[in-house]
């Protein structure tokens, strides 16, 4: 993520609420057009400097599908994109979104909040429209970022890399602050009530970890342990998660038992 | 992975499928906004496949053409 610029208004909580509200309205109307035109240049305005300095004629933007299947601002948003800078939009049906048996089917709400976004990309077909050029993510919202980096992810696992993620509106991050990394740390020492790791490691390692987590990030992670499951699974995603950093020669938690057994949590944070 | 682009590329039986399946997806939408248990979409994932390809060009397409 944080290799790959944003390219559009990072904004405070508050107005991305009145951005997602207003969003939610034209949704329940099944998105007008003429009206979802008005509310996608009200906020385009505000970032088109921003899409001129990144957007040319040698650029690309891949949609990121509706989750809905109803959102009309993207297809909107990409079209003026196209119009006003020159850029291709890879066509509809390459990028899709992909049902998964968690998702759609015979699910509890437990289950479904567990649900991971995920995205189909025919590989061929995005890769014939990029022919070297430059690839840009395009939605109308990031908020915790995850379908933007599930996209992205999915389309360089076919063979494509973004160089961006533009967007009308994106959250502003607020990362923890030490209260909240000594406040999980306390709550991991707690409960573990492990003498097997270190305090100051055990500080040292949620730093290094979960430093540039945003503080809902921190958060979620923090709401989820509570059972010795959860324990086994909290330490499996430090692990993990220090692996991935780079920085596994700071672990000092127990290994990870299985990699199926942190997956799901792992998804979740 | 089958390679889906316009809408001619649904046959109107498969589109009357995700009409209803479309209803089914919504009302599970609706159920899990208001935590309530969701019901079952019964479909295959070749279905849900074509179903997701579909509402994307479907919208792509009703948003371009201003319907």
């Amino acid at each position: 993520m944080s290799s790959t610029p944003i390219i559009g208004r990072v904004a405070p909580g508050e107005q991305v609420r009145a951005f997602r509200e207003r969003k939610l309205e034209l949704k329940a109307r099944n998105y007008p057009v003429t009206e979802t035109k008005k509310f996608i240049k009200e906020y385009y305005q505000k970032i088109i400097d921003k899409v001129k300095e990144s957007v040319d004629k040698n650029t690309v933007l891949g949609k990121v599908p509706s989750g809905s299947g109803m959102n009309k601002i993207v297809h909107l948003l990409a079209a003026q994109i196209a119009k006003d800078f020159g850029a291709t939009v890879v066509p509809d049906g390459v990028i899709r979104k992909r049902h998964t048996l968690e998702a759609k089917h015979n699910l509890t709400i437990a289950k479904r909040n567990v649900d991971p976004i995920s995205y189909r990309v025919d590989g061929e077909a995005l890769k014939a429209e990029v022919k070297g050029k430059k690839v840009i993510i395009l939605d109308d919202l990031i908020g915790s970022g995850e379908s933007a980096v599930k996209l992205k992810k999915e389309m360089e696992r076919v063979g494509v890399g973004t160089e961006g993620l533009l967007n009308l509106i994106t959250v502003e991050k607020r990362y923890p602050s030490e209260n909240d990394l000594k406040r999980v740390c306390d709550k991991l020492m707690n409960i573990t009530g492990s003498r097997e790791i270190e305090r100051g490691t055990l500080d040292l390692q949620l730093t290094s970890v979960f430093g540039e987590y945003t503080r809902q990030k921190l958060n979620r992670f923090e709401r989820e342990i509570r059972t010795p499951e959860q324990i086994m699974k909290a330490k499996a995603v430090l692990a993990q998660a220090s692996a991935i950093e780079g920085k596994s020669e700071k672990l000092s938690v127990h290994p990870v038992k299985s990699i199926s057994q942190s997956k799901n949590l792992s998804q979740r944070i | 992975m089958k390679s889906y682009r316009t809408l001619a590329d649904f046959t109107p039986e498969q589109i009357e499928r995700f009409t209803e399946i479309h209803l089914q997806v919504q009302a599970q939408n609706l159920a899990l906004k208001e935590k309530r248990e969701v019901k079952r979409v019964v479909a295959t994932d070749e279905e849900m496949d074509a179903y997701h390809a579909f509402r994307e060009i479907l919208t792509a397409r009703e948003a371009l053409e201003g319907n």
